[in-house]
């Protein structure tokens, strides 16, 4: 059973899962779609959540419409810490519209 | 399969208590099993949905313990359920046998026994399983079933060169992630068949290699060599969890080789304990390739048959990559994901223990918030913004938490100095 993504934002996925690194991929500011990729979401994205990158340079802000910018943030605070020994300010910038 | 005639607890409630005037005496001793046997099974569904695990159902789920209904033979043992099925007007219908009370259950549905696979680690259990995870198992089929009513095939979803078109315009790409227990499977050609269908579209080549030669792998792969090993240490000892999946030197972890482990390392920084590797396709041929921990195939290619392994492991390689990974043949569940239609692929092995957590972790906020993931239902402005602020509440709940956490800890260290 498949499912279907637009733009894949793939560092997230690393960050989430712990998949070793695919390079140059993700998306960011300025895509004009949301960037949910379970399921095809042609909503306009409202809501950032700004990852903290291994340097600022690599910050990366998830753009998503308010819909997946509470799920996202849900399974970051409900499942990532199963096995994560960070924190969120170690993960996380900034979040909320915008 | 032949279908009993069931009756509600209502229903037999009702009726229990039409005959209970003394007409029916062998009706009263036979009610009366009946009536405990349901109180039973009453009790262990109640508890397991109440007390036992405090979880929820899953989304969409319309399975009640009420909905179980006994045969109307009271020996049988045999328990009726109805769940919805793949279209609204055909139900699928369940009879549980209880074999050995509620701890072994046997189940049997539309297309005969159905196999208990675990949901959470992959392992297949056989035919029986305990009542609750039944229960569970049920719930889940009902609330998929359901799903696909509303859920028909997308229209990008087909292989036509309009629609292929329609994607490309689109940057619409197909990914998928599939998980199985390595206990699963018997030998390397098993393991080998599932990777790649799993794989799907990608055109990647995995090959799966028996371990059958533990002294050739270690003289291939030499002492300075790493390689993934589960962990027998008793807790505690070294900082490792038995059964946790770590790397050490080589010769440690196979087979009858027994020497102590030493230079036990984790995985990677904030990778956790968990080995696995990387492909980008371009074609046919491998453009990209990442993995740690892997062992030159080359140097030990004698030590890999292609039947059953006869020391614990599996070798995982890639069809022009000379890179081997070693990976327990128990206790560890195997992922498979792919993206951009297979151009990217990842295969990751992990401890069942803390594959078990994760995905216990994961199984339950899917729950929790199915509504909002259930890409066939609309949402109102105003529940979406009741998510957004749960959500956020959740967050800044959870880093006030942590801070306090640190601080606790920073006072603790200080005072520990004084
Ligand atoms: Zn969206
Ligand atoms: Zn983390």
């Amino acid at each position: 059973m498949s499912t279907l993504t637009v733009n894949p934002v793939k560092d997230r996925a690393e960050r989430d899962t712990g998949f070793p690194p695919v390079p140059e991929l993700g998306e960011g500011e300025g895509n004009p779609r949301c960037l949910w990729y379970w399921d095809v979401c042609t909503d306009t994205p409202t809501k950032k959540i700004v990852w903290r990158g291994k340097s600022s340079s690599e910050n990366y802000a998830e753009t998503l419409c308010a819909r997946h910018y509470a799920v996202e943030l849900s399974r970051f605070t409900e499942v990532h810490f199963v096995d994560c020994e960070g924190t969120v300010a170690s993960h996380i910038l900034d979040f909320g519209d915008m | 399969m032949t279908v009993k005639e069931t009756m509600s607890i209502e229903d037999e409630l009702e009726h229990h208590g039409r005959v209970a005037g003394g007409v029916h005496p062998g009706y009263k001793a036979h009610s009366r099993a009946r009536m405990k046997l349901r109180e039973q099974l009453r009790h262990t569904l109640r508890m397991y949905r109440a007390e036992g695990w405090e979880m929820p159902l899953p989304y969409n789920s319309e399975l009640t313990v009420e909905k179980f209904v006994l045969g109307a033979d009271a020996e049988a043992e045999a328990v009726f359920v109805e769940i919805r099925g793949k279209s609204e007007d055909s139900p699928e219908r369940y009879v549980l046998y209880l074999e050995e009370g509620m701890e072994k259950v046997s189940c049997e549905g539309p297309e005969g026994p159905v196999e208990f696979v675990h949901p959470l680690n992959m392992k297949v259990w056989g035919y029986a399983a305990t009542l609750p995870l039944w229960f569970d198992w049920l719930a889940r089929r009902d609330a998929q079933n359901a799903h696909s009513w509303v859920c028909t095939e997308e229209h990008w979803e087909s292989e036509d060169i309009e629609t292929q078109l329609y994607r490309v315009e689109r940057a619409i790409v197909s990914f998928d992630s599939t998980s199985n227990n390595t206990a699963n499977f018997r030998t390397a050609q098993e393991f080998t068949d599932w990777l790649n269908e799993a794989a799907g579209p990608s055109t990647a080549q995995l090959k799966v290699l028996a371990l059958t030669d533990a002294q050739a792998f270690s003289a291939g792969a030499e002492g300075s060599l790493y390689c993934t090993g589960l962990s027998h240490q008793a807790p505690g000892a070294s900082g490792e969890l038995p059964g946790e999946l770590v790397v050490r030197p080589l010769e440690i972890t196979l087979g009858d080789l027994t020497q102590k482990p030493r230079g036990v390392r984790s995985l990677g920084e904030g990778v956790g304990d968990w080995a696995g590797f990387s492909l980008v396709m371009d074609g046919a041929a491998v453009e990209q390739f990442h993995g740690d921990d892997m062992v030159p195939l080359y140097r030990v290619q004698e030590a890999f048959g292609t039947g059953e392994p006869r020391h614990p492991w599996w070798g995982i390689t890639e069809e022009g990559v000379d890179s081997v990974l070693l990976v327990p043949a128990r206790k560890a569940v195997v992922t498979l994901r792919y993206d951009r239609d297979g151009a990217d692929v990842w295969f990751s092995a992990q401890s069942e223990d803390k594959h078990l957590n994760k995905a216990w972790a994961e199984e339950m906020w899917a729950r929790r918030w199915g509504r909002e993931l259930d890409h066939t239902r609309q949402l109102s402005q105003q529940e979406v913004q009741a998510s957004v602020q749960k959500a956020e509440q959740q967050l800044i709940e959870l880093h006030h938490q942590q801070q306090e956490e640190r601080k606790n800890d920073d006072e603790a260290s200080t005072g520990g100095q004084q």
